[in-house]
């Protein structure tokens, strides 16, 4: 069996403009978020889509929704953002982020990060069907698993610049096993 | 038809232990959270409902399912959401509550809602989804008490913090006959508990 997935982030959020911790807490898409979301609607309108799907956190589900409001959604615990613990919803000084976003954040009650890379990719596995997959989920459960894919993929900045508001990158899975097809991009999104 | 609804706030969530106004803005559900969620399903085990509908605030779906349990079906609405506080999301709840109660001027300033929009689209909501029947809602503090007090003198005239008169995991009983919604019980928390 041969799946694409098209791993969006999701579209810009208050708590984004905040600089506060956001992994399991949720806040709403920014009037910039939505208008990326639908720039992406327009982007990948042409892919046939087998399967849809984001985590339960309500930035991601609004951004499949604005992206695709053609096809059926589905919602799993498993593709939400890393759980920040008791930081949830406190300010993210960046050069702190920066250091623990390395680490993990299992000290303050939350997630270790390679924990959280491998319930994403388990869950990628599990709606795995044969051809295109659109998968909505967050920025550093996807920045995790391209280092993973690809050794090579730098370290320096959050993944927050890593993997930009509704950038796109492509995952491919053959027979269980997975290859980074392209790293993330915003092309999808310059569409109008 | 004669509709019973079932009116339950969302369980105790984190930004709640952490005083952070929580309306559009969404955090996780407690242990504490989980718990009185699950005594709640023991409680309403009996009970044959037609439908279940929560918020599409996450904290909200969770209370819903754990409820449901997998008994009857269950829907998100973002009708149901809480009252939106704008560009307050996050911050600490005194900046939204300042007295201990909501500005009765709303939260437009901010980007978020009028208590009285948020009912109007809350009331609606329950409108459309009316059946004869048991419904089961999941929804939040500050709407739910907006709702109940167009139904109830003495929670129009309370002065209480809306997280004290419908506490987390309290139910209320409204029953809708005849394009009419009626009071019948108050915000009851006894069984959050075992």
């Amino acid at each position: 069996m041969h799946t694409t997935f098209y791993l969006v982030r999701h579209g810009r959020t208050l708590f984004n403009e905040k600089h506060l911790f956001q992994g399991w807490c949720d806040s709403p898409l920014t009037e910039q978020g939505i208008a990326y979301a639908k720039a992406l609607h327009n982007g990948l309108k042409d892919i046939p889509f087998a399967f849809a799907a984001s985590s339960t956190s309500e930035r991601a589900m609004d951004t499949l929704h604005y992206i695709r409001p053609d096809l059926t959604p589905h919602y799993y615990k498993g593709l939400r953002e890393l759980y920040f613990g008791d930081l949830e919803g406190d300010p993210s000084d960046l050069e702190t982020k920066k250091e623990h976003d390395w680490i993990g954040y299992a000290y303050c009650n939350g997630e270790d990060r390679t924990q959280a890379r491998i319930r994403f990719m388990e869950t990628l596995k599990q709606i795995a069907v044969e051809g295109n997959v659109l998968v909505v989920s967050h920025g550093s459960v996807i920045c995790r698993t391209i280092q993973y894919l690809d050794p090579t993929f730098q370290r320096g900045p959050s993944p927050d610049i890593l993997i930009p508001n509704c950038s796109v990158t492509l995952l491919d899975l053959d027979d269980g096993t997975f290859h980074l097809r392209a790293l993330p991009s915003t092309k999808y999104r310059e569409h109008d | 038809m004669r509709t019973q609804f079932y009116i339950i706030r969302h369980g105790r969530t984190l930004f709640n232990d952490k005083k952070l106004i929580q309306g559009s803005s969404d955090s996780p559900l407690t242990k504490e959270g989980v718990i009185q969620a699950g005594h709640l399903r023991d409680h309403l085990r009996t009970i044959p409902f037609k439908l279940g509908a929560s918020s599409t605030s996450e904290r909200a779906m969770d209370t819903l399912e754990i409820i449901a349990d997998h008994r009857f079906p269950t829907e998100y609405l973002k009708g149901l959401k809480e009252v939106s506080f704008g560009t307050l999301e996050g911050d600490p709840l005194i900046k939204a509550f300042p007295e201990g109660k909501l500005l009765r001027e709303g939260y437009e300033a901010y980007g978020g809602e009028t208590p009285k929009t948020a009912e109007r689209r809350f009331e609606k909501t329950l409108r459309q989804i009316a059946v004869d029947g048991n419904i089961l809602i999941v929804s939040h503090g500050a709407v739910i008490l907006e709702f109940l007090r167009t139904l109830s003198t003495e929670l129009r005239e309370s002065e209480e913090f809306p997280g004290v008169l419908v506490p987390n995991c309290s139910v209320t009983k409204v029953l809708y006959e005849q394009n009419t919604f009626t009071l019948e019980t108050m915000p009851d928390a006894s069984m959050r508990e075992a």
